[in-house]
C-alpha cells in the first residue's frame, strides 16, 4: 500500500519534518514549461475577461465544463495535450526520472503542504495516484512537492492534470455558469447572445456560421466512438470486419451528423495489461436470442448513427437499441446485448480507471468527433484545455 | 291416475307447449334478423375500409407528386445526384426532413439502379440496394402494404411510388403513411372491428371476438424486411363479433326459460288449488256416500255450496232420504210381512197347541155322552195329552212374548254379562278375551244377556259335534265416525254359512240346525238395533263365523 492511504496531513508533515523523501539537492533545475498551443486560443484575442461567463454545453459536456476555473490542478494539459503549467510554474526530474519535482506559483495560495494533505485525505486521489504508479507525494517546503513514481518517466505524467487531483477554487474568475440545452433549440441560444455555446450539431454550425456577431471555435478530438463487443456476441466476425479505414471514413463523412473522422491510432486502451488486476471489470455476457442487438446511450445522437448504420449495413435479424444511460451501463456489464457503441474519451488521464467495460470484450475504434465553441464576437479569449475545459487568456491581459 | 294428477298434466302441457313454441320462434327470428344486420354492416364496413383505403392512397400519391415535383427543381439535390461532396450530407437528410414536412412515416428516394439515396424512416440505411420496392409499388393498383427495415426493427406503411427526372437521370420516391394508424383510424365499435391479417397469419389464431371474419378486403403486401421482392396478399378483415349475438340468444332463452319455469309453476299451483277445490269436496261426499247402507241413512248431505258439487251433494241428500223412507217402508213391510208371517205361524202353532186339546175335548163329551161311567178314566188317559199341549202354548206364548222385551237404558258392564253367559255354558267350549277398563255401554242388562246368549248358543250350537271347535268371546273398545263403541264379537270356527245363508240370516223363522226355531239372530238383531247398536256377520264356508256387537258407550248418545 502506498504510504497516502489511511495517513493524515500530519504524516505528511511529519515525513517533510524529518527529511524523508528526495533531496533537493538531487534534483536539476527546472526547466521552462511550455506555452499553450495557439491553437487552445479561442475568441477575440484582447478583450478583458468578464467577471461571469455564460457558458451552453449539451448534458455531456456540462460536467468538464463546469469544472472549469473551479479546480487549481498540477499541470494542465492544453487542447493537444501537452502539458502546461497549473498550480506548478516548473517541473524537473532526477536522474532516474522516477522522483519529480514540482515547483508551485509564488502567487499560489495552496502550498506543497495544501496539496500532499488533500492527495493523502481523499479517496479517489489516493486510488488514482495508486493506479498510475504514484508511489509517494511530499511537500519539501511550501514550493517544493515532490513525487516519487514506480517507473521511470520520461515526460511529466499527465495524471497530475486530472481533476481528481486538484483544489477547488471556486472564487476564480471568470466565474463559468454553465447551462445544459435540455432539449432547447441551440440557435434561440445562438439568439439570445450567450457568451459560449458548445454543440456538435451541424444545423446549429451552419446557422451561427451565417450570423454575423458569433465566432466559431473548433474544440479539441475529444472523443472517440468504439464498437464494443462481447466476446461471445453474435456475430463478431461480420461486425469486426467493419473496422477498415474506408469504412471508418464513411461513417465520420455520412452516417454521423456531427464534425466527425475516422478514429486514429494510437488508443490508450491498447495497452491495460499493466492494470488488469486493479480495474473492476467483469465478464461481458450475451444475448440468449437469434437477433444481433447493438445499445447504444440513447442521449448521444452520434452513437445511435453509427449504431443504425452499421444495423442497415447488417441483415434483417440485427438491431439497434437505444438505452437510457443507467439502462446502458447495467445492460454494458449486465449483458443481454452483443455489441454496443461506446462514447470513450479521446485521451485518458486515467487509463486503468477510465476502462471501466467489461473484461474480454474486444473495441474497434471508429470515429472520433469534436465540438464547436460558438462564441461572440466582443467576447472574451479563452484557453480551451485538452479535458474539454475553458479558461480565460491570462496573456490577454484579463483579471 | 288420479284426477289431480291428470289435472296437473293437462295444465302444464297446455301451458308448456305453446310457450315453448313461442320461445323458440323468437329465438329463431332473432337469430336471422340479427345476422342479416350483421352481414349489412359488415359489408358497409368494408365499403367504408375500401373507400378510405383509396383515399389514403390518393392522399399519399398526392404528397409524393408534390415531393417528386420539388426534388425534381432541388438544385442540391442535383448537385447531391453528381456526387457533390457538399451536398452529400444535405442529400442523406433529405427523405427525413421532407418525410416530416410532407406528414408521411415513410419515404425513401432511390436510383434507378434501385440504390437508397436517402431515406427516412431509416436515413443511415443510404446506399443499400433495394430495387423490389419502386418495382413492386409500380405494379400494385393503389396502395400496398409495405413492411420494411428499420434501425430498431421494422416499420409497416401503407406505401406508393412515384418518379421524377433530374439531370437525364429517372429517380424514384415511394413512401407511405403508417398502416397501424391508418387500421386504428378506421371505424369500429365494440362488436364490429377490421383487423389487418398478414399472409400466413391463420386468422382463427386471432383474438377469441374476431373469429367471425366475415368479409376481408385484400390488399397488395410486400415485406422487404423478410426479403420479399414480389408482392403476396394481406387482407383487411372486417369482423362482426359473435358475442352480441350469442348474448341476446342468451338473454332470450334465459328469460324464456325464466317465464318458463313460473308459468308452469303458477300453472301447477294453479292446478292443484283447482283439484283440491274439486277433490276435497267430492272426496268428503265419496266418503259419506261409502258409509251408507241401510242400517246408516244418517249422512248429513246439506251445504251452503251454489256450483255443481253443492248440487250434487243436494242430489245425494236426497237420494239418501228417498232410501231412508224407502228403507223405513222396507222395515215397515217386512215388519208387517213378519207380523202376518207371525200371526199365520201363531194362528198355525195355537192350532196345533188347540187339535189334541180338540181332539180330547171330543173325546171325552163322547163318552160323557155313551159312556159316562168312563169319564173320569178317560179324562186321567187324556190329562197328559192336554197338559203337553197347553205346555206347548205356554211355552209358544212365552216365546212370542220375548219378541218384543221391555227396554231399558242403563250403564251396563258388558265384561260382566258376557261371564255371567259364558259360565252357565258346557264347560271348554267356551272362552273369553275381555279387555280390561272398557266403560259400560248403555244397555238394558236383561236383553244385554238375551243378546250374548243368543249369540254363543247359536255358535255353541253351530261348532257342536266338531273336535276342538272353540267359541271365542271378546269384548273391546271400537269408535265410527269418531263416536265410541263397545264391541262384541263371538266368533267360532264352525262350517260357517254359504252367501245364500247369509242373506237370510236375519230372517225370522230361519234356521239350519234341527230343532231350531229360526228366530234368535232374527230377535239378536232387532234387540242390538232396539239398543242403538248394530250387528254384523262375517263368515265364510268352512272358516267359521263372526258375531259383530257394536253398542253405544254409556253417556254418549246414539246416533
Amino acid at each position: 500500500m502506498v504510504f497516502w492511504r489511511g495517513s493524515a496531513a500530519l504524516g505528511g508533515l511529519f515525513i517533510f519534518g524529518c527529511g524523508h523523501g528526495p533531496s533537493p539537492a538531487a534534483v536539476p533545475a527546472p526547466a521552462a514549461p511550455p506555452s499553450p498551443a495557439s491553437a487552445c486560443l479561442i475568441g477575440t484575442s484582447g478583450v478583458a475577461s468578464p467577471d461571469t461567463l455564460t457558458v451552453i454545453a449539451p448534458q455531456s459536456d456540462s460536467a468538464a465544463v463546469a469544472a472549469t476555473n473551479t479546480f487549481d490542478t498540477l499541470i494542465r494539459l492544453d487542447c493537444e495535450g501537452r502539458p502546461i503549467p497549473g498550480l506548478a510554474a516548473s517541473w524537473a526530474h532526477d536522474s532516474t526520472s522516477r522522483v519529480w519535482t514540482f515547483v508551485l506559483r509564488n502567487s499560489t495560495s495552496p502550498s506543497a503542504l495544501d496539496l500532499a494533505t488533500a492527495w493523502n485525505s481523499n479517496d479517489s486521489a489516493s486510488a488514482v495516484l495508486e493506479v498510475s504508479g504514484v508511489r509517494e507525494a511530499v511537500a519539501d517546503d511550501d514550493r517544493h512537492l515532490v513525487v516519487t513514481l514506480e517507473h521511470p518517466a520520461e515526460s511529466v505524467p499527465s495524471i497530475f492534470a486530472d481533476r481528481t487531483l486538484g483544489l477547488p477554487h471556486p472564487n476564480a474568475l471568470p466565474a463559468i455558469v454553465v447551462h445544459a440545452i435540455d432539449g432547447r433549440d441551440p440557435r434561440d441560444l445562438v439568439d439570445r447572445g450567450a457568451d459560449v455555446l458548445i454543440t456538435g450539431d451541424p444545423d446549429v454550425l451552419d446557422y451561427a456560421s451565417r450570423r454575423p456577431g458569433t465566432v466559431l471555435a473548433p474544440m479539441p478530438w475529444d472523443r472517440v466512438y468504439v464498437l464494443l463487443l462481447a466476446p461471445e456476441g453474435r456475430p463478431p466476425a461480420e461486425l469486426i470486419s467493419a473496422d477498415s479505414a474506408a469504412f471508418r471514413a464513411g461513417l465520420a463523412r455520412d452516417a454521423v451528423r456531427a464534425e466527425a473522422r475516422a478514429a486514429r491510432p494510437p488508443y490508450w486502451w491498447s495497452d491495460l495489461t499493466s492494470c488488469s488486476d486493479t480495474a473492476p471489470r467483469g465478464p461481458i455476457e450475451t444475448g440468449a436470442t437469434s437477433q444481433v442487438t447493438i445499445g447504444y446511450p440513447a442521449s448521444d445522437p452520434v452513437a445511435r448513427a453509427l449504431a443504425e448504420r452499421i444495423v442497415a449495413l447488417g441483415d434483417s435479424s440485427w438491431f439497434a437499441r437505444g438505452l437510457a444511460n443507467h439502462d446502458f451501463e447495467i445492460a454494458l456489464h449486465g449483458g443481454a446485448m452483443d455489441a454496443y457503441i461506446l462514447p470513450l474519451p479521446r485521451m485518458s488521464l486515467v487509463p486503468c480507471r477510465d476502462a471501466s467495460w467489461p473484461e474480454g470484450a474486444t473495441l474497434v475504434p471508429l470515429v472520433e468527433t469534436r465540438r464547436t465553441a460558438i462564441l461572440r464576437k466582443d467576447g472574451p479569449a479563452l484557453v480551451i484545455g485538452g479535458d474539454g475545459s475553458l479558461r480565460p487568456d491570462k496573456s490577454s491581459g484579463g483579471p | 291416475m288420479s284426477f289431480r294428477a291428470r289435472l296437473l298434466v293437462a295444465f302444464g302441457v297446455a301451458v308448456v307447449v305453446p310457450l315453448l313454441i313461442f320461445a323458440a320462434g323468437v329465438r329463431r327470428e332473432m337469430d336471422r334478423r340479427l345476422t342479416a344486420e350483421y352481414g349489412a354492416r359488415v359489408d358497409a364496413a368494408v365499403e367504408g375500409v375500401r373507400t378510405q383505403l383509396g383515399r389514403e392512397g390518393t392522399d399519399i400519391a398526392t404528397r409524393l407528386g408534390a415531393l417528386a415535383a420539388a426534388l425534381s427543381q432541388d438544385n442540391r439535390f442535383r448537385l447531391a445526384t453528381q456526387d457533390d461532396p457538399a451536398s452529400r450530407r444535405y442529400l442523406l437528410d433529405l427523405a427525413g426532413n421532407a418525410m416530416r414536412l410532407s406528414g408521411l412515416s415513410f419515404l425513401e428516394i432511390q436510383d434507378s439502379a434501385g440504390r437508397i439515396l436517402s431515406s427516412g424512416h431509416f436515413r443511415n440505411a443510404f446506399d443499400r440496394l433495394e430495387p423490389a420496392l419502386p418495382r413492386a409499388l409500380g405494379s400494385a393498383n393503389g396502395p400496398a402494404l409495405v413492411r420494411d427495415r428499420s434501425a430498431t426493427g421494422s416499420v409497416m406503411v401503407l406505401a406508393r411510388v412515384d418518379s421524377f427526372r433530374v439531370a437525364g437521370r429517372r429517380f424514384t420516391v415511394a413512401g407511405g403513411t403508417s398502416a397501424d394508424a391508418f387500421v386504428a383510424q378506421l371505424p369500429r365499435t365494440d362488436d364490429l372491428g377490421v383487423t389487418l391479417v398478414l399472409p400466413g397469419v391463420d386468422s382463427t389464431a386471432l383474438p377469441p371476438y374476431r373469429h367471425s371474419a366475415l368479409t376481408a378486403l385484400p390488399i397488395p403486401y410486400l415485406d422487404l424486411a423478410a426479403g420479399a421482392t414480389t408482392l403476396d396478399t394481406a387482407r383487411l378483415v372486417a369482423t362482426g363479433s359473435p358475442e352480441t349475438l350469442a348474448l341476446l340468444r342468451r338473454s332470450v332463452v334465459s328469460w324464456s326459460l325464466l317465464a318458463l319455469a313460473a308459468t308452469v309453476a303458477l300453472a301447477l299451483l294453479l292446478a292443484a288449488w283447482l283439484a283440491a277445490r274439486v277433490n276435497r269436496p267430492l272426496a268428503a261426499l265419496a266418503e259419506k256416500t261409502a258409509a251408507i247402507d241401510l242400517d246408516r241413512l244418517d249422512q248429513d248431505f246439506s251445504t251452503d255450496r251454489t256450483d255443481e258439487i253443492g248440487a250434487l251433494s243436494r242430489l245425494l241428500g236426497a237420494m239418501t232420504d228417498r232410501v231412508r223412507t224407502g228403507a223405513a217402508r222396507l222395515r215397515d213391510a217386512e215388519r208387517r210381512v213378519a207380523m202376518g208371517d207371525l200371526a199365520r205361524q201363531v194362528n198355525h202353532d195355537i192350532k196345533n197347541g188347540l187339535g189334541p186339546i180338540r181332539h180330547v175335548l171330543r173325546h171325552l163329551d163322547e163318552v160323557a155322552r155313551t159312556e159316562p161311567a168312563a169319564l173320569a178314566g178317560v179324562l186321567a188317559e187324556r190329562k197328559g195329552t192336554l197338559d203337553s199341549s197347553l205346555a206347548y202354548l205356554d211355552t209358544l206364548a212365552r216365546n212370542y212374548a220375548g219378541l218384543s222385551p221391555a227396554l231399558r237404558r242403563e250403564p251396563c258392564d258388558v265384561n260382566a254379562v258376557v261371564q255371567e253367559v259364558v259360565s252357565g255354558s258346557p264347560p271348554g267350549r267356551v272362552k273369553t278375551v275381555l279387555s280390561a277398563g272398557l266403560p259400560p255401554a248403555a244397555a238394558d242388562r236383561l236383553v244385554l244377556r238375551r243378546i250374548v246368549e243368543n249369540l254363543v248358543g247359536n255358535a255353541v250350537d253351530g261348532a257342536a259335534g266338531r273336535a276342538g271347535d272353540v267359541v271365542t268371546v271378546s269384548t273391546e273398545r271400537a269408535a265410527r265416525d269418531g263416536e265410541g263403541l263397545i264391541r262384541i264379537v263371538v266368533a267360532d270356527t264352525g262350517p260357517g254359512m254359504s252367501r245364500e245363508q247369509l242373506d237370510r240370516a236375519f230372517d225370522d223363522f230361519f234356521t239350519t240346525k234341527e230343532g231350531g226355531t229360526g228366530l234368535g239372530l232374527s230377535i239378536v238383531r232387532r234387540l242390538v238395533l232396539d239398543l242403538g247398536g248394530a250387528l254384523r256377520i262375517e263368515t265364510e264356508p268352512g272358516a267359521g263365523t263372526r258375531a259383530i256387537v257394536d253398542l253405544p258407550v254409556s253417556g254418549e248418545s246414539p246416533r
